[in-house]
């Protein structure tokens, strides 16, 4: 299946782009800080956060403020199965098998699990303390995986 | 010798102080105690001042009373009574030595000195006082019979060439040595003086070429055994330091070579780097995980079975073609389907399920993008939506596993190199191969110098030899001529006298040593209780170089100088003195400073015993802890025991106020258990401990 | 006196009876020469004298003694 997203760009509210900056690897090789930046591309933050929205049972949010190009849509082609995963979100919000034709609403669907989860994801960062970034968001996924175990 | 009495007066803090010595031959032991600071080494001082007068005095000090200001005469006398037998014969003297001065003069003037024997019909003068004195009691072995604790100590401490030569002095003194070495030295002299004559009064021509060649030798032997003394010398000092160069090399190599630990540490650095490598990797496996497909199926689980459950039912309907256009077409070129039913067209059933999968080829062709798209999403989605394992957890525990075992070997690591750079750091001034070359340049001088020392011996045997091969020739050929004979008889005899002298002397320097070894060894092990089964010290010994050395098990060469405690270099150099007393059968008496510092109860009793034993008079000045734990032998050896105390000490050491603040020493006659008015101190923490362990 | 002289006389007189008896007598002279000559040198310690000439006159005292005895043999 080819990358529907392709030709799309992921749009972040603008109040989001510092905090992406933080968790987000910018350097590469040995000065890359796994433990502090979790996440080696701004597209990996924004997909973690749409899991984090899903798994918590948050609602998909809409945004109309300034927002930034936070990463192009052809990214996604470097993991093929990311476009599929988020092709059966949107079919599994809408139960509409008609929605698979429609890459841009699509997108909406899974940006709006983007922007419910990004507060939720930076709270647990933020309430992270002596730990690591890496480490207390692992703990978190760990409770959530193991609480609705269903 | 024996003291009787002595008096001082304006010595110091010495004013008309009077002490009796005890002259009990069973109860010999005479006692002054007092505290530190309190005079006992002034009373010691002034004892030898009076006796060998201002030789005596270490230099700079001044006899003057303490009290006196500047341009005050200071009046200073010592007066001692004592006794000498000899022969069966006892005299009794009385010395008064006196030295008057201007303080603060500048100029030390010299004492005068007045000697009279006391006789049952008066007092006699004796005119010519110094050469009675010099054979009451000889200067040379006054640092022998007074000794003070401390200084005693240079007979087995310092550098061991002058240790030797202390030893060797004190065991020469006493044992009159140097006069039977002066002895043989005139005894040669007449010799040459005798064969000059007959040179002089014979013809013969190889007679007075022996003659000469024997003066040459008698130049040649003495400067010889002179170089070879130095050559000794240096020997001894280059094996102590060799020695030490040695123990050196040993503590360098054991802390471990530079080089190696250098290795080590580049290697650790190295793995630790890798460790590093690897957490960062653990770490970002861990990462990983935070967005990987395993995730996003457990996370967006519930939305995903949703769109399957969807997918799935729009399988069953027929809606998802099978995909297997190609596996239709290639079924129709056969003539079975499948599911083994006959596809052939001849017969009516296989024609119609021909037909029918060819209108299936047509229905999967004519399937819209959309089909297509979902059918895509099926099989594509299948590994996100189908019910599986959980494993994401597992995952996770493994990987922060590795990340933890990776730290721990990391943190070894951490550790590893600081106790290398640690051990680096202690190891960067103590090269081993610095210490080892030190040690090597020692030994190359020692290889260099034990050979030519050995070559000076061998020249001084020669020289001797020759000289008694000539001293037979020159006899022989003198005998010849009729005034030879005479002058023969002469070297003869010379030679025979002189040959008992240096026998006798050879003697006294190897059996006679021995004797002292013995008897210092005999002393030493006694006063430290050493039992010859078990002790750590096993014996002491005055070696043929007159050094005292200490064994330890298994004849191991113990150094007193390191491997002893205070009190057994105390109670050894005591030992050696008393030993060296006996065996010269001098007698005079032995006055010691403060020997007991440092010694247990045993020990002290012990020394004092022995000391007692071995000496003929033993005069002891004690502080008042020496004495705590020898009250017992006091009490059945001390003649005479007496106290000085120092006011100043009031009030922070005596209880009472003595009722002056002069700088004198006030004595009283209580003994080593009493106490009154005057002497009565506060008792201290250390002397209420010393006496609850004493009771 | 502060020295027992008697210990260095008795192992003078030890080394005198390995002294060869040249001639009658020859040992006790030499005996008593060695007595006075360590008389002498303690003296002398104390007090210097003209001590070579002393003990050159107390070798020549024996010297001519044995001269005197060995001669008379031959004689």
């Amino acid at each position: 299946m080819s990358n529907p997203f392709a030709g799309s760009d992921i749009m972040i509210p603008e109040e989001y782009r510092e905090h992406f900056d933080s968790y987000v690897q910018k350097k590469e090789g040995k000065a890359a800080q796994p433990i502090h930046q979790p996440f080696a591309r701004n597209i990996d933050m924004w997909f973690f956060a749409i899991c984090l929205a899903v798994k918590k049972g948050l609602k998909a949010e809409s945004y109309s403020g300034k927002t930034y190009k936070a990463a192009e849509g052809v990214v996604l082609n470097s993991d093929p199965w990311r476009p599929t995963a988020l092709t059966l979100l949107a079919l599994g919000e809408t139960e509409d098998i008609s929605i698979i034709d429609r890459p841009g609403d699509m997108l909406r669907i899974a940006n709006g699990y983007a922007l419910a989860g990004l507060p939720a994801l930076l709270t647990v960062l933020g309430e992270r303390e002596g730990d690591t970034a890496l480490d207390y968001l692992s703990e978190t996924v760990e409770e959530l995986l193991r609480s609705k175990a269903a | 010798m024996r003291l009787i009495r002595a008096r001082f007066d304006g010595f110091r803090l010495l004013h008309n102080l009077e002490i009796e010595f005890s002259t009990d031959p069973l109860r010999n032991i005479t006692v002054i105690r007092a505290a530190n600071e309190s005079g006992k080494t002034t009373m010691l001082t002034a004892l030898q001042w009076c006796l060998f007068g201002e030789e005596a005095l270490p230099s700079g000090y001044t006899p003057q009373s303490m009290d006196l200001k500047r341009g005050e005469i200071s009046d200073t006398v010592g007066d001692i009574i004592y006794e000498v037998t000899s022969k069966g014969v006892t005299k009794r003297f009385r010395l008064i030595r006196s030295l008057t001065e201007q303080v603060g003069a500048g100029v030390q003037r010299k004492s005068t000195t007045q000697l009279y024997e006391l006789l049952p019909t008066g007092n006699h003068e004796i005119p010519n006082v110094e050469a009675h004195l010099a054979v009451h009691m000889p200067s040379d072995l006054r640092e022998v019979f007074f000794t003070d604790g401390d200084q005693a100590l240079s007979f087995i401490q310092g550098a061991r060439t002058d240790q030797q030569r202390r030893v060797k002095k004190a065991i020469e003194q006493l044992m009159g040595l140097p006069m039977l070495e002066e002895a043989v030295e005139h005894v040669k002299k007449v010799e040459r003086d005798v064969r000059a004559k007959a040179e002089k009064s014979s013809n013969n021509a190889e007679l007075k070429q022996t003659q000469q060649e024997l003066e040459m030798l008698e130049t040649a032997i003495p400067e010889l055994e002179s170089r070879l003394k130095q050559a000794a010398d240096e020997i001894s000092n280059l094996t102590d330091l060799y020695g030490k160069a040695d123990r050196e090399l040993q503590e360098a190599l054991k802390r471990g070579n530079r080089d190696e630990i250098a290795a080590e540490l580049k290697r650790i650095q190295r793995e630790r780097q890798a460790s590093e490598t690897r957490i960062r990797s653990a770490e970002n496996r861990q990462a990983g995980l935070l967005s990987n497909n395993v995730f996003a199926r457990e996370m967006l689980g519930s939305k995903l079975r949703i769109a399957g459950n969807l997918l799935d039912d729009l399988r069953k309907k027929g809606a998802i073609p099978n995909k297997t256009i190609p596996i239709l077409e290639d079924r129709l070129q056969h003539a079975d389907c499948i599911c083994g039913e006959s596809l052939d067209k001849t017969d009516p059933d296989g024609a119609r399920r021909h037909r029918h999968i060819e209108e299936l080829i047509e229905e999967s062709r004519g399937a819209d993008a959309l089909k297509a798209k979902v059918s895509d999403l099926y099989f594509e989605g299948r590994d996100l939506f189908a019910a599986g394992q959980t494993k994401w957890i597992a995952d996770y525990t493994a990987a922060f596993s590795d990340r933890n075992t990776e730290q721990h070997t990391y943190d070894e690591l951490g550790r590893a190199e600081a106790n290398l750079e640690a051990k680096l750091d202690k190891v960067k001034d103590d090269n081993v191969q610095q210490a080892r070359e030190m040690r090597d340049t020692y030994r190359a001088r020692l290889d260099e110098k034990i050979p030519s020392a050995a070559r000076l011996e061998q020249q001084i045997r020669q020289h001797r030899e020759r000289r008694v091969d000539l001293e037979r020739k020159f006899q022989t050929l003198s005998a010849r001529e009729d005034k030879g004979r005479r002058f023969n008889c002469e070297l003869t005899a010379a030679r025979d006298i002189r040959g008992v002298v240096e026998r006798a002397l050879e003697i006294m320097k190897t059996r006679e040593v021995h004797s002292v070894s013995t008897k210092m060894n005999e002393h030493f092990l006694r006063m430290i209780g050493a039992h010859p089964d078990n002790a750590l010290i096993q014996r002491a010994e005055i070696t043929s170089e007159f050094r005292i050395v200490v064994f330890g098990r298994n004849e191991r060469v113990l150094d007193p100088s390191i491997d002893l405690n205070g009190a057994s270099r105390r109670a050894l150099t005591i030992a050696f003195v008393l030993a060296l007393t006996e065996v010269s059968g001098v007698e005079a008496p032995n006055v010691i400073d403060t020997p007991l510092g440092m010694m247990s109860g045993f020990v002290k009793t012990e020394v004092v015993r022995v000391a007692s034993e071995a000496s003929s008079q033993l005069i002891l000045f004690l502080t008042h802890d020496e004495i705590n734990g020898c009250e017992a032998i006091l009490d059945a050896r001390a003649g005479k025991v007496m106290t000085i105390t120092n006011p100043l000490h009031f009030p922070i050491v005596l209880k009472n106020d003595p009722g002056t603040t002069d700088a004198r020493a006030l004595p009283c006659d209580c003994d080593h258990r009493s106490v009154c008015q005057l002497c009565d101190r506060i008792a201290s923490a250390s002397d209420a401990a010393a006496m609850e362990e004493a009771a | 006196m502060a020295y027992k002289d008697e210990k260095v006389v008795t192992i003078i007189t030890e080394q005198v009876a390995s002294v060869e008896e040249r001639c009658a007598g020859y040992r006790e002279e030499v005996q008593i020469a060695l007595a006075e000559i360590i008389q002498a040198e303690r003296q002398h310690q104390f007090a210097r004298t003209n001590i070579v000439s002393k003990v050159g006159d107390l070798i020549g005292r024996v010297g001519t003694y044995l001269d005197r005895e060995t001669a008379t043999k031959e004689a």
